[in-house]
Formats: structure tokens, C-alpha cells, sequence
């Protein structure tokens, strides 16, 4: 058991990666779903092309490919990122294909006579989104957006196929070297359900604080 | 007298749907009118051509003695807005800001829109709202509120914009009916006040008959009778009139929506 536990300064270091590139590429999936999520509705025709593409691409293709496309194929072709900026960067364009998609379906659920009154009072388009319906949005936008970021941990662990050091590296390293698989294992199967359950509860609170005032979660009536 | 309304020969569809055909009225500045028509005759779509929320076909719509809408051509979003401040709306589901208090979503707009300071459009929302008595809900939120009492900051709220011409399409019929009182109350004080044009949809021919200045039915997309609440309620030449009146009143405990 002294033993088992002798290798958590090794797996924490690990999990330390495994935060670092969710996290980053949490920030950047943010910004990313919600320019595409609104390029794709409100976006003069070539720039809601260009963010459907991207969203086609990154959710039809798989995860892992995109990273090897980017860590071994892009410095053939001359740009080199490093493991890191790659990691996140994968990530991050990945889980934001994902996001776009819950941003465009929470903007398209509320109901559209929030926009006539916004309308009527004198708004215009971008103004009635900013005040009245993007507010409303968000708050149906953060449950889908807390799955789609423990996917998002879930998947850090292929970085460890371009040989970043997350939590996942470490445990095949530590396998190899002491043959305690079970242990090894579960230590990490536990590291990363508390980080998701990390996630679930800030977004709970998140969802609580958008949702003050109001009955019904959500949208308006 | 000059017109805060007008609309000459306008013709409207949805798709294959005629709403309006050779529609024509003319609405002088300060007049209390009653649109009345059964479901579907287009009065909702006067109102939303009116308030800018929808085009027109052929014809033309003027707001205030400017043109807003002539034939299909649309104009520029940023004249389109600068139109729409000359009408205020009203609608049958109210449409509160949801995430908003009820303090602020009376003054959000005059801050946003009409570039109001804040404090100054607070103390105006304040006694819009001790206007339609509801000055002690002012840090409700919507969802607390009844449907009375929604509608009632629904009108104060389109009034912090100080529109001259208000457009109301069915603002009672959401309502259950022991709430229906209290909203119409409110309609008869802004109309006694004076100096606002209304256009009110309703299907409260008693409240029409007592504060409208005049009454014009509808039906399939035109006006079919035009002239003061004594006669288009009161004693209806038309036969279809007439014919909507007696459904009207036959069923008027089960109440229209
Ligand atoms: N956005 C739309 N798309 C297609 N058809 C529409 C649209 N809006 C209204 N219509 C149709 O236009 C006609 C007139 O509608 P409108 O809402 O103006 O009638 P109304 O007199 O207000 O009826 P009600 O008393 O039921 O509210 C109806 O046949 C309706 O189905
Ligand atoms: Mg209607």
C-alpha cells in the first residue's frame, strides 16, 4: 500500500499535463463554438460556409487522426508546433466543432418572440442577441457544455500518443516499470473521475448562478 | 389633423396565402382604434407591418408621415430601426425578458436603445411602473409574476420607449379571465391620458365599444366596416359584421383567443 501510494507524486505530476491541456483547450473551444455556432447562423455567406466546414470537419473525423495530423503531417509541410500547442490546439478546434453545435441549437430554441420584442423596443440584431437572447441561451448552453468538457479530459489522454507526459503516459511508464497494472489503474481511473466530477460541479454552480430568479431552466415560455 | 398611420392598398402573402388584399387605413394621430375580425381575417399582420416586424407585398405603409414600407423594397436596418421607435408593441404572450428583473426589463431599452442614463431610466421605470400598479414588484423576476401582472409590465415596458403610436394585438386573451380586468384597466387609463395613437386587437367587444373612438372589422384581409363603436358594434350595416358579432356574443363565456 506505501508502495501504491509512492507512485502518486509521479501520476500527479502527469495529472498536472492532463489539467493543463483541458483547461487551455477548454478557453479555446469556448471562444471557437461560439464564433462558429454564430458565423453559421448570422454570418454573411462566406464566413457561415467557412464555420460549417470547420464543424464538419472536426466532428466527421476522429479525434486521434486530427492530433497525428497535426503532430507528424503539418512539419512536412513546414509548420511545426511542438507536442503542447498541438495537444491544445487539436483539442481545443475539436471540442469547439462540438460546441458550435450546442451553441447554434440553444440560440435556435429561443422562442422567436424574444427577438420581436427586443425587435420592437428598438434593438437591432446584434443588440436583441447580446442582451436578450444570447443571456437566455447560455443558460440551456451550459449542461451540454459540461459533457462536452469531460469528453474533452477524456480525450487529453490521446496526447499521450505524441508523446506528452499527461496522466495516461505516466501510468503506461509506471506499468512497465513495476507490473502493478490493477493498482496503477485504478489510481488513475480515480484521478480522472474526480477531475470530472470537478467539472460537473463548477458547472452546476455556473447553471445556478445564470438560472437565479427563474423557474423553469432554460429558455422562456 | 395629421396621420400617425396609413396604409394605402397594401397586399401581403405568406406563400400562397393572401393576408391582406387592397388593404386601406388611415389612423389620425391620437386616435383610440379597435381592430375586431375573426381568427386568421390579418389584424395581427397590420400590427407586425405596422411595427416594422414584417414587409409588405404591393402598397405602401407610412408611420408618422414617413414611409416604411413601399412595395418589396425593405429598407436599410438602420433606418428600419430609427422607424420602429415611432410604434411600440404589445403582444398576446407577452414576451418579458426572462433573465431580466422587472425593474429592468422597463428601463434596458431606453439605456441600450435610446441612450438614456441609467439612473434617469430607472426613475422612469419606476413610475411606469406605480403607473400600472406593480411599483412593489419592481425586483420581482418575470416568472413570479401572474399573467396579469406580466402584461401590465409588458405595456410599461413599451411605453419607457415613449412611442407615440402603441400597437396592442390581443393583450388579454392569454389571460386568465379574473386577470383580464386588471390589464384592461391599464389600457383605459393610457387611452383617457390621451396623446397616444392605439391601435388595440381585441376580442373584448364591450371594452372596445367603451374606449375605442372608432371600430374597424376585418375580414379576409380587408376592411369591412369602418366607423364609431355605436355602429360597428353597436348596429352593424354589414352582413358579415353582423354575422361575426352573433358568433362573438354567442360564445361569450367561452371565451376567444
Ligand atoms: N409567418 C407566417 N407564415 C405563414 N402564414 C402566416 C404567417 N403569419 C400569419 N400567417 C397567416 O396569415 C393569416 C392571417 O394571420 P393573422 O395572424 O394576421 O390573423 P389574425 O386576424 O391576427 O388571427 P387571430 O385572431 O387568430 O390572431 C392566417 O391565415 C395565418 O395563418
Ligand atoms: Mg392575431
Amino acid at each position: 500500500m506505501t508502495d501504491s501510494l509512492a507512485m502518486l507524486p509521479l501520476l500527479l505530476e502527469g495529472l498536472r499535463l492532463t489539467l493543463q491541456i483541458t483547461v487551455l483547450a477548454a478557453v479555446l473551444a469556448l471562444v471557437l463554438a461560439i464564433v462558429a455556432g454564430l458565423a453559421r447562423s448570422y454570418a454573411p455567406r462566406p464566413l457561415a460556409w467557412l464555420a460549417a466546414t470547420y464543424v464538419e470537419i472536426f466532428r466527421g473525423t476522429s479525434a486521434l487522426i486530427q492530433l497525428f495530423w497535426f503532430f507528424f503531417a503539418l512539419p512536412l509541410l513546414g509548420v511545426e508546433l511542438g507536442a503542447f500547442v498541438t495537444a491544445v490546439l487539436v483539442l481545443g478546434l475539436n471540442s469547439g466543432a462540438y460546441g458550435a453545435e450546442v451553441v447554434r441549437g440553444a440560440i435556435g430554441a429561443v422562442p422567436r418572440g424574444q427577438w420581436e420584442a427586443a425587435t420592437s423596443l428598438g434593438y437591432g440584431r446584434l443588440g436583441a442577441l447580446r442582451r436578450v437572447v444570447f443571456p437566455q441561451a447560455a443558460l440551456a448552453m451550459v449542461p451540454p457544455a459540461g459533457n462536452l468538457a469531460i469528453e474533452l479530459l477524456k480525450n487529453t489522454a490521446l496526447v499521450s500518443m505524441i508523446t506528452l507526459s499527461d496522466l495516461t503516459f505516466r501510468a503506461q511508464i509506471l506499468r512497465a516499470e513495476t507490473l502493478r497494472t490493477v493498482e496503477i489503474f485504478i489510481l488513475v481511473l480515480v484521478l480522472y473521475y474526480l477531475a470530472a466530477r470537478f467539472i460537473t460541479h463548477g458547472m452546476g454552480r455556473l447553471e445556478r448562478h445564470l438560472a437565479r430568479g427563474r423557474d423553469h431552466g432554460g429558455l422562456a415560455p | 389633423m395629421s396621420l400617425a398611420l396609413a396604409f394605402r392598398d397594401v397586399g401581403k402573402r405568406f406563400g400562397e396565402t393572401r393576408v391582406l388584399e387592397a388593404f386601406d387605413l388611415e389612423v389620425p394621430s391620437g386616435e383610440k382604434l379597435a381592430i375586431i375580425g375573426p381568427s386568421g381575417s390579418g389584424k395581427s399582420t397590420v400590427l407586425r407591418i405596422a411595427m416594422a416586424l414584417e414587409g409588405i407585398d404591393t402598397g405602401r405603409v407610412e408611420l408618422m408621415g414617413e414611409t416604411l414600407w413601399e412595395g418589396t423594397r425593405r429598407p436599410p436596418e438602420r433606418e428600419l430601426r430609427r422607424l420602429r421607435l415611432q410604434a411600440g408593441m404589445v403582444f398576446q404572450h407577452f414576451n418579458l425578458f426572462p433573465h431580466m428583473s422587472v425593474l429592468e426589463n422597463i428601463w434596458r431599452a431606453p439605456v441600450d436603445v435610446a441612450g438614456i442614463g441609467r439612473e434617469e431610466a430607472e426613475t422612469r421605470a419606476r413610475e411606469l411602473l406605480s403607473r400600472v400598479g406593480l411599483a412593489e414588484r419592481a425586483e420581482a423576476m418575470p416568472d413570479q409574476l401572474s399573467g396579469g401582472q406580466k402584461q401590465r409590465v409588458a405595456i410599461a415596458r413599451a411605453l419607457a420607449m415613449r412611442p407615440p403610436v402603441m400597437l396592442f394585438d390581443e393583450v388579454t386573451s392569454a389571460l386568465d379571465p379574473e386577470m383580464v380586468g386588471e390589464v384592461l384597466g391599464v389600457l383605459r387609463d393610457l387611452a383617457d391620458q390621451g396623446g397616444i395613437t392605439m391601435l388595440l386587437v381585441t376580442h373584448e367587444m364591450q371594452f372596445a365599444a367603451e374606449i375605442a373612438d372608432r371600430v374597424v372589422f376585418m375580414d379576409g384581409g380587408r376592411v369591412v366596416e369602418d366607423g364609431p363603436p355605436s355602429q360597428v358594434i353597436g348596429a352593424p350595416v354589414e352582413p358579415r359584421t353582423r354575422a361575426f358579432l352573433a358568433s362573438v356574443l354567442r360564445g361569450a363565456d367561452v371565451r376567444a383567443d
